[in-house]
């Protein structure tokens, strides 16, 4: 319960957890009661054997998103644009395939991953300092993953785009503008970009299936969509100044449900300005995860206990990791439940499954359901620019009631969930992953 | 002799301020690797003879037998100016149209 924490507990804790979910290395801080922890255990890449220390920098992928997020809101608190915005306004240039979109997409959309815009566009647009630009000015072939505002859908080329509106205001490459607005007036000093500045300290490096990744790191047109590499206490830190006035005078802002998630079952209910929010026992949750090339975050705060953790890691069964992690350390901090991952029913349910077979696609992805012996079977294969990076894999669904299911790929701990839903014109989607995939045959 | 080897760069780079060193000796048909030291005093991390370190200029050793692979196969002559494979190619002195690759 509350109080009753022993954080010192945790350095063992976390050694033991690392071990369970096959992570090589992991941060962990949090904050609490006004104290910030620091953890770490394994090693940062177990082909050199570096030790993870509390001052070593992992990927935070995704989690770059809610930074990319204030630093709009900085400016939206300078004047300097408003959330409804049209992009085109700031970017007169600016082009998706849909030349309707092209002129009414707002901020909020892009904020609120509503804009529709494909949003898994990988595409490597060199590492100069013009690489944002290049990468918005091929957005211009992005068709709508679903019509402008009518669903939420994860949407990665929305940040890079939101990444050039602060540019542009800003006058600043992306990476310049995040130190000014915020890593420096934080103080933070274990906050990147650039590989590098990541080389000055101690860096994670992702494992896939136990061995380092291919590659390091993933290309620098995406940086507002998940560029940073930080030591936790610096996320923590990040997080702490959404809680009172250091960053925004008004942070709360961020945290108004601006969409419900259709899958409320994965990372939360809603998407708000950013942040994802949720609720466990009728405490706000706000928080963001990331996942890079075979390393994962996550970081949530619980803003009226001003409780914030942060934890990241470089490879294992992360997701299963993350839960567990959090299970364990809410209950001891605050005596909080965290939500069960959602499984298959005590009781089985029988669905009317052959409505939902057919082929679902998206930029990035391709889902196949199949009917076999009267149960969904699904097949994921990512394409494009990381097709060669992601094995395709197929397990079967289990229906929980009518329109939700759940699977587990093989290996994993881990369920994941899916939820079959229509658009207001009565399009048939599926939403997995956070993702919203029309059905295309 | 790579313990004895290891002591005396121990030795050599405490003596002289050296934060980490690595070598590797090719002699006699054998190669011997040493390390000494950390990579960065800021992380503490421990210098191996698979650290990797900047070799600055001897880069440019690398970039010559570039070039010579270039020149085994035909596709450069040493003795010909640079303007020859590079039109663009200028200096300030007006230079450009006599050095050669």
């Amino acid at each position: 319960m509350a109080g009753a924490a022993d954080p010192g507990r945790w350095h063992a804790r976390l050694a033991e957890l690392i071990t369970e979910y096959e992570v090589p290395g992991a941060g962990l801080a949090f904050l609490h009661e006004g104290e910030v922890h620091e953890f770490a255990a394994g090693v940062l890449n177990v082909e050199t054997g570096v030790e993870a220390t509390t001052d070593s920098l992992f990927q935070i992928g995704s989690v770059t998103k809610v930074w990319t997020a204030t630093q709009i809101m900085l400016l939206v608190e300078r004047g300097a644009l408003t959330l409804d915005t049209p992009v085109a306004e700031v970017l007169p240039e600016f082009r998706v395939a849909d030349p309707e979109v092209t002129k009414t997409v707002t901020i909020r959309h892009l904020l609120s991953h509503t804009s529709g815009i494909d949003g898994d566009l990988f595409l490597d647009t060199g590492r100069g300092d013009d690489c944002v630009e290049k990468y918005v000015e091929a957005c211009a072939d992005l068709a709508q993953n679903h019509p402008l505002g009518a669903t939420q859908s994860y949407c990665n080329s929305g940040f890079v785009i939101a990444g050039r509106v602060v540019e542009r205001l800003t006058g600043k490459v992306w990476d310049a503008a995040l130190r000014e607005q915020i890593i420096e007036p934080l103080g933070l000093t274990h906050t990147w970009t650039l590989p590098e500045d990541v080389l000055r300290f101690r860096g994670a490096m992702g494992h896939i299936d136990g061995a380092p990744a291919p590659v390091w790191g993933l290309m620098r047109s995406c940086g507002p969509a998940g560029l940073i590499c930080a030591r936790p206490a610096d996320v923590v830190a990040f997080a702490r100044a959404h809680l009172g006035t250091g960053l925004l005078a008004d942070p709360r802002a961020m945290w108004e449900p601006q969409v419900d998630i259709p899958n409320p079952y994965t990372l939360g209910r809603q998407w708000g300005l950013g942040w994802i929010l949720d609720e466990w026992q009728g405490q706000r949750i706000i928080s963001h995860g990331g996942n890079t090339i075979g390393q994962a975050a996550m970081l949530w705060a619980v803003p009226d206990s001003e409780t914030v953790v942060c934890v990241l890691a470089n490879g294992g069964h992360t997701a299963a990791f993350h839960h567990a992690l959090a299970t364990e350390l809410f209950d001891e901090l605050l005596g909080l439940a965290v939500p069960p991952v959602l499984g298959p029913p005590a009781v089985p349910f029988e669905a009317d499954v052959e409505r939902y077979a057919g082929v679902y696609e998206r930029a990035g992805s391709r889902m196949t359901l199949t009917v076999r012996d009267g149960r969904l079977s699904l097949h994921i294969e990512a394409t494009g620019a990381l097709a060669g990076l992601k094995q395709p894999m197929e397990f079967g669904l289990v229906a929980v009631d009518d329109v939700t299911f759940v699977g587990r790929p093989e290996g994993e701990p881990q369920w994941l969930s899916a939820v079959f839903y229509e658009l207001p014109d009565g399009s048939p989607y599926i939403h997995l992953g956070v993702r919203a995939t029309p059905k295309i045959a | 002799m790579s313990e004895n080897l290891r002591e005396r760069l121990d030795e050599a780079a405490r003596r002289h301020g050296v934060p980490g060193a690595a070598l590797a000796i090719w002699a006699g048909g054998e190669l011997v690797e040493a390390a000494t030291g950390v990579v960065n005093r800021n992380t503490g991390v421990r210098t191996t003879a698979d650290s990797v370190f900047q070799v600055g200029s001897t880069t440019k050793v690398w970039t010559a037998a570039l070039v010579m692979q270039l020149v085994d196969e035909g596709l450069i002559e040493l003795d010909r100016p640079v303007r020859e494979y590079l039109p663009e190619f200028a200096v300030a002195d007006g230079a450009e149209k006599v050095i050669t690759a």
